[in-house]
């Protein structure tokens, strides 16, 4: 897989005349949690887009597990497990359904997709509404159960898009501490987020990212540190002179 | 392929159909309303019966033909219309003026009197044929005039069934094979399902593409061809139950 999980150089994205993603150029190491922090339509999305293979970059060079993601995109969508921003289940189908299908879709055999969506179900607490159809489902068991369909197939590299967006503090908690197990197993998770506290708990190095360009990237305590403030959200205003919006 | 895959996103699409309200009112209830509506507008549902013109050429001088002919008349089904000859008769059927021309024999009074002298004994009947020529365009006329001529024919007859010492016979070279009734709504129920399958399949893309749902999958290692096959196996499945649906309130409302 090489010493890096992901590489990104000078990626630039451009939407016709909008510049979305400005020459970012980053790498995360195998089993690190990297946050990528910036407010809304700041390029984040975009940027876990062009590293899934979503989106095609304007110019510059993507690799996710050693794999160039432009030309062995088939590689890359087996090695990774994304957990996209929009609440994306099925809400005709129950809990236990959506993660079959989706088990199903990377060819899981059975005993393997039964055990991991058991296990994953009890792990983020629907085991209780796993035969329950998601449209009854609350805002934030839709979005624990869109990180059950992200990891069951045992993804070696997680991309989780604002995971915890909308959730009650207990929910959100329980994700965190799910964060750092599957960060224990030696997964890389890259996650974005714009709550500075997931970041400053969670993560072993961010990057600030406004305006599409990364303007800090390093490790929280670093930022703290050399900035000389006391959290990530001052960090941020240190740097943009603005405070992060939150919008949800 | 992997059979897997597109095995799962059928399942889906299935259980898509049957479980969303919207959808089983598309399939079921739609095609109720349609047909029926339909029906009531252009079919037989309610409406008037539809009357055929044909022409009669009468070649028999008895008194027993200018009878069958009054009963042809007086049917309500069918608009008489006497000739003195059969090329005239013809000329008018090719002109589509006249949808059948019926050629009466001259020995038909003969034939019918020798059938009321002796009802039980068709070995004394003197044997006549009724020719019949019919618009070869016109698939009612073909499929209706036939039948309504031997009834009433039967009917001038008193009799319940053959045999008969008139024939009717069809003169043009048209194959008259009777059509069934799903033969004459196949056309429709097919071009209803072409219409429902882009409509549907339609709606599901869009759906998944609004939720983020074809995104999600696109990360997967579903190939574009597995997913195609997948929305084309599921619709394939729903289409016949879609038109099952139709055809069964076509029966039903006697289209």
């Amino acid at each position: 897989m090489g010493e890096f999980a992901i590489v990104m150089e000078n990626v630039v994205k451009c939407f016709e005349d909008v510049v979305a993603v400005d020459g970012v150029s980053l790498k995360v190491a195998q089993g690190e949690l990297f946050g990528l922090l910036g407010p809304n339509g700041a390029g984040k999305t975009t940027t876990v887009n062009m590293l899934c293979g979503l989106l095609k970059p304007t110019s510059g060079f993507v690799s996710v597990g050693g794999y160039d993601v432009q030309k062995e995109n088939v590689k890359v969508k087996g090695l990774i497990g994304v957990c996209p921003q929009e609440t994306a289940v099925y809400p005709y189908l129950t809990g236990a359904e959506n993660v079959e299908l989706f088990g199903n879709l990377y060819a899981l055999d059975e005993d393997t997709l039964r055990y991991r969506r058991d296990m994953l179900l009890e792990k983020l607490g629907l085991t209780h509404d796993a035969h329950r159809k998601v449209e009854k489902y609350s805002g934030g068991m839709k979005r624990r159960l869109s990180i059950v369909l992200a990891l069951i197939h045992n993804p070696q590299i997680i991309f989780l898009d604002e995971p915890t967006v909308g959730m009650d503090p207990q929910s959100r908690r329980a994700v965190w501490d799910f964060m750092r197990e599957l960060k224990k197993e030696g997964k890389t998770i890259f996650l974005t987020t714009h709550y500075m506290e997931e970041a400053e708990s969670l993560c072993d190095r961010v990057g600030i990212i406004d305006h599409g360009r990364l303007i800090a990237l390093d490790t929280p305590k670093n930022m703290i540190s050399q900035n000389r403030v006391g959290n990530l959200e001052e960090v941020f205003i240190k740097l943009t002179g603005r405070r992060i919006r939150e919008e949800i | 392929m992997n059979f897997q895959r597109i095995n799962a996103l059928t399942k889906k699409e299935l259980k898509k159909t049957f479980r969303e309200p919207a959808i089983l009112f598309v399939i079921f209830l739609f095609p109720l309303v349609f047909v029926l509506t339909f029906g009531a507008s252009f079919g037989g549902l309610g409406g008037s019966q539809p009357v055929y013109n044909i022409g009669v050429v009468n070649m028999d001088s008895g008194g027993l033909s200018q009878a069958f002919i009054e009963a042809l008349s007086n049917t309500t089904l069918l608009n008489v219309h006497v000739y003195a000859d059969n090329q005239t008769a013809q000329n008018d059927l090719s002109q589509g003026k006249i949808q059948a021309a019926i050629i009466i024999p001259a020995d038909f009074s003969q034939s019918l009197a020798s059938y009321y002298a002796a009802p039980n004994k068709p070995s004394s009947w003197v044997n006549a044929t009724v020719l019949l020529y019919l618009d070869k365009g016109s698939v009612v006329a073909t499929q209706a005039v036939p039948p309504i001529i031997q009834n009433v024919l039967a009917a001038f007859l008193n009799q319940k069934a053959p045999p008969s010492p008139v024939n009717v016979q069809i003169a043009s070279l048209i194959e008259t094979k009777p059509v069934s009734a799903f033969e004459f709504m196949a056309p429709g129920m097919f071009t209803f399902a072409s219409i429902f399958l882009i409509m549907m399949v339609a709606q599901s893309f869009t759906q998944d593409r609004e939720n983020g749902m074809l995104k999600r999958i696109r990360t997967t290692p579903i190939t574009p061809a597995e997913f195609m096959a997948s929305q084309v196996l599921a619709y394939m499945l729903i289409a016949p139950n879609s038109s099952g649906a139709c055809f069964r309130c076509c029966l039903f409302a006697g289209l």
